[in-house]
C-alpha cells in the first residue's frame, strides 16, 4: 500500500515537473536577452556578461574592476571619456588649475539629480571622499586619496586625522576645490575612480551599514540606473530619464549575466543571446580569426617577481639567466592569446606621449631578453658564483587553468635549460597567496597589476625600495634616486623625467633584473555585428555604455 | 506485514489431478541421505566456480588485465615522456592524433575539425601522436597512460579505504547498535558536515603536496558513506532467522559476523566500492585543481580531463580519449563486480 | 518512537553546535584574510582588521559569533561587502533547491524503474544497458555531460535555453539531466542488487508457492521492500545535489550554494562559510533523521532503538 503511494506521489510529481515545463514553453531564445528584443519592442538593448559578480553598490567600497564599471556608468562624476579614452565633461562644467599645479578648483553643472529627487553637488563629493578615508569605513581603496596626493590624505586614512582636515572642500553647492601637496598630472583621469564618485549624504546616513547592499540601498546620478541586481544571477541597467545628457544616451536597456564558465558563454554568444564576449585563453585561440574578434591594449603589466632574500634568486646572474631562457612569444600565443604583447619593458605603452605625439615607449632602447644561450652562460656563471649542493626554486601559482598552464610551461622553459634547476610549485589561494608574498615565503610568482593612475612613474615606484608591495625587495639606490626625481623635482620637466625614468627602467629590467617582464596585457572582444561603439578604456569605466549603440 | 494468508487463492486442490506415474520412490536408506547432490566446496572455491561461468565478468577481468598492462607497458614505447614539452613546440602543439594503419581509413588520420591535416601543415609526416598532443606539446599517449597508472592506484586505494576504515566502523556500529551505534553514526554526521574544502585548504598549509598528503586527504573524507551503507546491511541481516539460529547454536561472533554476515553483506559492499571509485578519482582531480594531488606535471585521469575540458570546443580530442579510456575502465570494473556480486551472494547458489 | 525522536533531535541540536564549533575554529587556522588585496598598505591592513574584530582573541569572536547567531543574524559578507549572509543563502536556496529536487525525482524514479526491469530481466540485455547506463552516469563526469548537452541542445540544435533562467522552467531541464545522471546510476543499481536479493529470498518463494502471481508479488512486496536501502541512499543524495553540485552551476549559470561555498572559501569568506555551514548541517542533519524513522517504520525488523536486545 505504502508502496504504491510512494509511487503514485513520485509520478505525480514527475508529472508535474514536465506540465510546468510544458506550460511555460518558451524558445530557445530565452525570456531575457540580446539583440532579439530589439525587434520586438523597438528598444534597445545590449547583453554582456561578467565571470563574476559586482560586490556592492557603495562606491567607496568598490574593490574590483566590474563593480568599478556598474556604478561608474550609474552614478555622475566629474568626468567622463570618449570611446579615445580622453576625458569629457560629465558634472564638471570648467575648472582652473592654480600656477604651481596644487589647487584644482572645480565648477559643477546644476542640473544632476539622485534618483530620489536631490541634486547632486560639491557637498556630495566633499562627503564621499572624506568617508573613503574615513577608516570606520572600511574601504580597501582609502588610499587613493594618498596615491592623488589630497593634502593630509594619509593622515586621515591612517586615523590619525579627522575626515574634516582632507584637503578637499565645497567652496558652495556648486563649487569644489581640491588641493594638492604636489603637482599631479594624472588628478584627471585618476578623479574618474569609482572611490571617488559623490554620495548622498542624507541618504547613506538613513540607510547606514547597509548603503549599497541592494538596489533600494542605493542612489543613482549617472546615464544609467540600476533597476534589478540579483546577485550572482544578473545586473540590469535602464536609461536614467533625468541624465541632463540623455539625449546623447543610444542604448536603453543593458543586461548583465553572471556566466562563469567560459564554454558557456560562447554558446551564449552563439546562440545571440551575448552581444559581448570577452576572449581569453582557450576560446581567444578558437576566436582569434574571427571577424567579430577585436584586441584592446591595456596599460597592464604581467611580470615575474623573484625574491632576492632567496639566494639563488639573490644572485643577478640566476635572474638575468631565467629572464633569457623563457619563450615570451609563445606564453602571448598560446596561453593567453588574447592580443597581449611579449615584452621586456616594464612601464606600458599608451601612459605618456611627448610634444609630438610620440609614446614614451618608443623613445627607449631596450634590447630583446630572450637569447637561450646566453641565459645557459649566466646560468653558468650564477652556478660558479652560489656554489650551492642543489638548486631549486618555488613557483607561487593560484587556482586557474590558465596559471596551471603557465606554471607547467615556465617549469619546463627553465628545467630543460638551466642545468640542475629544479622548479616546484606552490599552490596558494588568491587571499593566501599575497599573504605569502608579503610575508616573503615564496621564491618566485607572477604579477598582474594594472595601472591605478595613469603616469608613467607608477610601476617604476613599485620597486622603489619602501615600497610596501615591493615583494621582492629589489633595492638600488641609483634606482630609488631617479625615481623620486621623476615623481618630484622632473613633474615639471618632461625631457628631464623622461631621461631619469628611461634609466631607471634600464636599471631594473636590463642590469639588475628586478624583475622579468613578461606581456603588456591586451583584452579580446567578440563583438556582435550590430553593436556599435564599443571600446575598452583604461580611464574608468572600462566601458561607457553610454557611447555604445545597437543598430538591427 | 505481508499479509499472504488473506490473498492464498481458495479451492487449489490440485492434488487430486496428479498422476502417480510421474513420480518416482527414491530410496531413504542411510546412503541416499548422505549422498551430496553436487561435491561441496568452500565459500571462496565456490565463488571463484562461479565467477568463472560468467562471461561477462570474465571478459571484463581480461580488459581489465589488458588496461593495467598497458599502462604499465605503453609509456616505455613512445618515445616520449608524459612530462615532455616536446620542442619545438609551437610544431608540435595541440596535434590531432594519428594512428600508422588506422589513418588510411580516413580516422586518426591527423586532421583537426577542420580538414586540415596537420601534420603535413608542420612538416612532420613521418611522426605518429596516437592520442594528438595537448596544448604544452605534450604526448597525450604517454599521459593518459601513464595517468592510468594513477588513477588505478587511487581506485585502488579508495576501495581500500573504503573496506577496511568503512566497512569496518560501519560493522561494528550496525552490530553492536544501541548507543554505540547511535554515538558512532553521530559522530560521522559532524565529521561529514564540516566542508570538506576547508580541511583541504589547512591540509595544504601543513603538508606538501604528494602521494602521501593525497592519499591522507582521501581517507580523511571518503569512508563515511560506506561506513553508512554497511551500517545498514548489518543492521537488516543481524536480525534475519540464520543468524538468530546460528547465535543459539552457540557461535561465536567472529564466527557468525565471518561466515554468515559477511557473504550477505559482500554484494552490496562490493557494489558500492566499484561506485566509490570513480568518485575517488574526479575528488583526485579536484584535489590537484587545489593543489593537493600529484604535483604537476604528473597527470591523473581526472586532472587530465578537467585539463581537457577547457578546450573542449576547439579540440575535443584532448577530453575524449581520457573520458574513454576511463570509461571503459569503469564499465569493465562494473561488469566485473556485477559478476562478483552474483557469485558471492549465497541466494543465488542454484541459479 | 517519540522517545526516540526527542533524543535525536537532542543529538541534532548538539552536533550542529560541534560542527559549528569545529568549523569556526578551523578557520581561525585558515591562512589569508578576506582583505588581502596588494592595493592596501600594512596600516590598512591593520585599521581593517581592527574594524572587522578580526584580530581579537579567539573565544572573544567565538563568543560574539555564538550571541549573534542566538539573534537570529549569521553575520555578513566580506566579499559582497555587509549584506547579510541570511539574505545571501535564501536568494540562493530557491535555485538550488529546485534543480536538485526535480533532479532528484526525475533520477530516482528512473533509476527505481530501471532497476526493477533489470533485476527481473536478470543478465538480460536490460540488465546490461542498465549497466552501462551507471557506468556512464559515474564515471562521466557532470560538467562533460552538461557541457555537451549544451552545446547540442543549446547551440547547435537550439531547441534548449543555453543557461538557467529563473523564470523559465525549460531551462532547467538540462541541468537537472546532469545532475540526474548519477542518481540514475546509484539508484538503478542498488535497486537492482536488492531486489535481485529479496526476489531470491525465502519468503519470495513462499509466496509464490502459494500461488501468487508474479506481479503481485514483485509490486506488493519486493519492491518495498527493496527500496528501504535505495531510500537510505536517497537521502544524503538529496542534499549533495542541492548544495554540491558547484560544476553544474557553473556551466549553467544557476545561482546557487554550491557556487557560494567554493567562492567564499577561496576568498576567507568567514561568515558566509560558517552560515552555509550551519545551514547545509541542518538540512542534511534532518534528512537523516527522517530517513531513519521511516526506515524504521517501513521495516518493523530494524529496531530503532538500535540494536537486538538479546546479545
Amino acid at each position: 500500500m505504502r508502496k504504491v503511494l510512494s509511487m503514485a506521489l513520485a509520478a505525480a510529481m514527475l508529472l508535474t515537473v514536465l506540465a510546468g515545463c510544458g506550460g511555460g514553453n518558451q524558445t530557445a531564445g530565452g525570456s531575457s536577452s540580446g539583440a532579439q528584443s530589439n525587434a520586438s519592442s523597438g528598444e534597445k538593448v545590449l547583453t554582456l556578461s561578467y565571470t563574476g559578480d559586482i560586490s556592492t553598490l557603495d562606491m567607496n567600497l568598490c574593490y574590483n574592476s566590474n563593480t568599478a564599471e556598474v556604478l561608474s556608468n550609474t552614478v555622475a562624476t566629474l568626468f567622463k571619456h570618449d570611446q579615445e579614452g580622453k576625458l569629457t565633461n560629465e558634472i564638471c562644467k570648467d575648472y582652473t588649475v592654480s600656477e604651481d599645479g596644487m589647487v584644482y578648483t572645480f565648477n559643477l553643472r546644476d542640473d544632476f539629480k539622485w534618483s530620489n529627487g536631490d541634486p547632486v553637488t560639491a557637498h556630495d563629493f566633499v562627503y564621499s571622499w572624506q568617508r573613503l578615508g574615513n577608516p570606520n569605513t572600511g574601504s580597501t581603496y582609502a588610499n587613493y586619496l594618498s596615491k592623488a596626493h589630497i593634502i593630509n590624505a594619509e593622515g586621515v586614512v591612517n586615523g590619525d586625522l579627522d575626515g574634516s582636515e582632507l584637503g578637499v572642500t565645497a567652496l558652495n553647492d556648486y563649487t569644489l576645490e581640491v588641493r594638492l601637496d604636489r603637482p599631479v598630472p594624472y588628478l584627471l583621469t585618476f578623479l574618474c575612480e569609482a572611490a571617488f564618485l559623490p554620495i548622498n549624504q542624507k541618504f547613506q546616513e538613513s540607510v547606514g551599514d547597509k548603503f549599497g547592499t541592494s538596489v533600494e540601498n542605493a542612489l543613482f546620478s549617472g546615464a544609467y540606473v540600476v533597476a534589478d541586481w540579483q546577485t550572482e544571477y544578473e545586473i540590469r541597467l535602464e536609461k536614467n530619464p533625468d541624465y541632463p545628457l540623455a539625449d546623447q544616451v543610444a542604448i536603453d536597456t543593458v543586461i548583465i549575466k553572471i556566466v562563469k564558465d567560459a564554454n558557456t558563454a560562447v554558446n551564449l554568444f552563439e546562440t545571440g543571446e551575448l552581444d559581448i564576449f570577452e576572449l581569453d585563453g582557450e576560446q581567444a585561440v578558437m576566436y582569434k580569426d574571427d571577424p567579430h574578434a577585436h584586441a584592446y591594449a591595456t596599460t597592464q603589466m604581467n611580470f615575474l617577481v623573484m625574491n632576492e632574500q632567496n639566494p639563488i634568486l639573490a644572485n643577478v646572474n640566476a635572474r638575468r639567466a631565467i629572464s633569457c631562457v623563457l619563450d615570451k612569444q609563445f606564453i602571448t600565443d598560446e596561453i593567453y592569446a588574447n592580443g597581449s604583447t611579449p615584452a621586456d619593458y616594464i612601464i606600458p605603452a599608451g601612459l605618456d606621449y611627448d610634444e609630438n605625439g610620440n609614446d614614451f615607449r618608443t623613445t627607449t632602447n631596450i634590447p630583446p631578453a630572450t637569447d637561450i644561450e646566453k641565459g645557459k652562460e649566466y646560468w653558468a656563471k650564477a652556478k660558479e658564483e652560489l656554489n650551492l649542493p642543489q638548486y631549486e626554486i618555488r613557483l607561487m601559482i593560484g587556482d586557474s587553468t590558465k596559471s596551471k598552464r603557465l606554471a607547467e610551461f615556465f617549469q619546463s622553459q627553465l628545467e630543460k635549460n638551466l642545468e640542475g634547476l629544479t622548479v616546484t610549485f606552490d599552490y596558494a589561494t588568491s587571499k593566501t597567496a599575497i599573504d605569502k608574498e608579503i610575508s616573503g615565503d615564496f621564491d618566485t610568482t607572477f604579477s598582474t597589476w594594472g595601472v591605478d593612475y595613469l603616469d608613467l612613474s607608477f610601476f617604476i615606484d613599485m620597486f622603489t625600495t619602501d615600497f610596501y608591495a615591493n615583494t621582492g625587495h629589489f633595492s638600488n639606490a641609483e634606482y630609488d634616486e631617479l625615481a623620486q626625481l621623476a615623481s618630484g623635482e622632473y613633474l615639471n620637466d618632461k625631457e628631464k623625467r623622461w631621461e631619469a625614468l628611461r634609466r631607471a627602467e634600464e636599471i631594473l629590467v636590463v642590469e639588475e633584473m628586478g624583475t622579468v617582464p613578461i606581456f603588456q596585457g591586451a583584452r579580446m572582444y567578440l563583438v556582435a555585428d550590430q553593436v556599435e561603439g564599443y571600446h575598452y578604456s583604461d580611464v574608468t569605466p572600462q566601458r561607457f555604455f553610454a557611447l555604445m549603440d545597437v543598430v538591427a | 506485514m505481508n499479509d499472504m494468508t488473506t490473498s492464498v487463492p481458495n479451492g487449489s486442490s490440485s492434488c487430486d489431478t496428479l498422476d502417480p506415474s510421474k513420480f518416482v520412490f527414491v530410496h531413504n536408506d542411510g546412503d541416499g541421505l548422505n549422498r551430496m547432490e553436487r561435491p561441496s566446496f568452500t565459500f571462496w572455491k565456490d565463488v571463484k566456480i562461479r565467477l568463472m561461468k560468467n562471461k561477462m565478468a570474465m571478459a571484463s577481468l581480461v580488459v581489465l588485465i589488458l588496461l593495467a598492462f598497458t599502462a604499465v607497458i605503453a609509456p616505455f614505447c613512445s618515445p616520449h615522456q608524459y612530462y615532455e614539452q616536446i620542442e619545438p613546440m609551437r610544431t608540435y602543439i595541440k596535434l590531432p592524433p594519428r594512428i600508422p594503419v588506422l589513418e588510411n581509413f580516413g580516422i586518426f588520420d591527423g586532421t583537426d575539425s577542420a580538414g586540415v591535416d596537420v601534420y603535413a601543415e608542420r612538416g612532420i609526416e613521418d611522426e605518429y601522436f596516437f592520442f594528438g598532443t595537448d596544448n604544452l606539446a605534450r604526448d597525450q599517449w604517454s599521459r593518459t597512460w601513464y595517468g592510468v597508472r594513477i588513477s588505478i592506484y587511487i581506485g585502488l586505494l579508495a576501495a581500500a579505504i573504503n573496506l577496511f576504515i568503512g566497512v569496518t566502523y560501519g560493522g561494528i556500529a550496525g552490530y553492536y547498535g544501541g548507543q554505540i551505534d547511535n554515538l558512532m553514526m553521530r559522530f560521522t554526521e559532524i565529521l561529514g558536515s564540516i566542508p570538506d574544502l576547508v580541511v583541504m585548504i589547512l591540509f595544504l598549509l601543513v603538508f606538501k603536496p604528494g602521494i602521501f598528503t593525497m592519499s591522507l586527504a582521501m581517507v580523511i573524507t571518503s569512508w563515511i558513506g560506506m561506513a553508512r551503507v554497511t551500517r545498514g546491511q548489518v543492521l537488516k541481516i543481524k536480525n534475519q532467522e540464520y543468524v538468530m539460529v546460528a547465535r543459539t547454536l552457540g557461535a561465536t561472533p567472529r564466527q557468525i559476523i565471518v561466515k554468515h554476515m559477511l557473504p550477505n553483506i559482500l554484494p552490496t559492499i562490493v557494489v558500492a566500492i566499484t561506485f566509490n571509485i570513480p568518485n575517488a578519482i574526479f575528488y583526485e582531480a579536484f584535489l590537484a585543481f587545489i593543489g593537493l594531488g600529484l604535483p604537476a606535471p604528473a597527470a591523473s585521469l581526472g586532472v587530465l580531463i578537467n585539463d581537457g575540458y577547457t578546450s573542449l570546443r576547439t579540440y575535443p580530442y584532448m577530453m575524449l580519449y581520457p573520458t574513454l579510456v576511463l570509461s571503459i575502465l569503469m564499465l569493465c570494473l562494473n561488469l566485473f563486480a556485477n559478476g562478483l556480486r552474483d557469485a558471492i551472494d549465497p541466494t543465488m547458489r542454484d541459479k | 518512537m517519540k522517545k526516540y525522536i526527542l533524543v535525536r533531535l537532542l543529538y541534532m541540536v548538539i552536533a550542529i553546535a560541534l560542527i559549528v564549533s569545529i568549523t569556526f575554529l578551523l578557520l581561525q587556522f585558515m591562512p589569508g584574510s578576506p582583505f588581502n588585496d596588494l592595493q592596501l598598505t600594512p596600516e590598512q591592513r591593520v585599521l581593517l582588521d581592527e574594524k572587522y574584530g578580526l584580530n581579537d582573541p579567539i573565544p572573544v569572536k567565538y563568543a560574539r559569533y555564538v550571541s549573534n547567531l542566538f539573534h537570529g543574524e549569521l553575520g555578513t559578507s566580506f566579499i559582497f561587502n555587509n549584506q547579510d549572509v541570511s539574505d545571501m543563502i535564501a536568494a540562493r536556496m530557491s535555485s538550488s533547491v529546485r534543480v536538485g529536487l526535480q533532479a532528484l525525482v526525475c533520477g530516482s524514479v528512473i533509476g527505481v524503474l530501471l532497476g526493477i526491469v533489470a533485476a527481473l530481466k536478470r543478465n538480460s540485455f536490460w540488465d546490461h544497458l542498465t549497466t552501462i547506463i551507471a557506468v556512464i552516469g559515474v564515471s562521466i563526469p557532470a560538467f562533460v555531460i552538461g557541457s555537451l548537452m549544451q552545446y547540442y541542445f543549446g547551440v547547435k540544435m537550439a531547441i534548449l535555453p543555453v543557461i538557467y533562467d529563473k523564470g523559465n522552467a525549460v531551462s532547467t531541464i538540462m541541468p537537472t539531466i546532469a545532475l540526474a545522471f548519477s542518481v540514475i546510476a546509484t539508484t538503478a543499481k542498488y535497486m537492482r542488487n536488492e531486489l535481485v536479493d529479496i526476489i531470491n529470498s525465502d519468503y519470495i518463494l513462499f509466496a509464490r508457492s502459494k500461488g501468487l502471481t508474479g506481479s503481485e508479488v514483485i509490486i506488493k512486496h519486493a519492491v518495498r521492500n527493496a527500496l528501504i536501502p535505495v531510500v537510505t541512499i536517497l537521502g544524503p543524495m538529496t542534499i549533495s545535489l542541492i548544495t554540491g553540485s558547484t560544476v553544474v552551476e557553473r556551466i549553467f549559470s544557476v545561482p546557487g550554494l554550491g557556487n557560494l561555498l567554493v567562492t567564499s572559501i577561496q576568498n576567507n569568506d568567514y561568515f558566509v562559510i560558517l552560515g552555509e555551514g550551519l545551514v547545509f548541517s541542518l538540512m542534511f542533519l534532518s534528512v537523516v533523521l527522517v530517513v531513519d524513522i521511516l526506515y524504521g517504520l517501513i521495516d518493523p525488523r530494524i529496531r530503532l532503538a538500535g540494536g537486538n536486545h538479546n546479545e
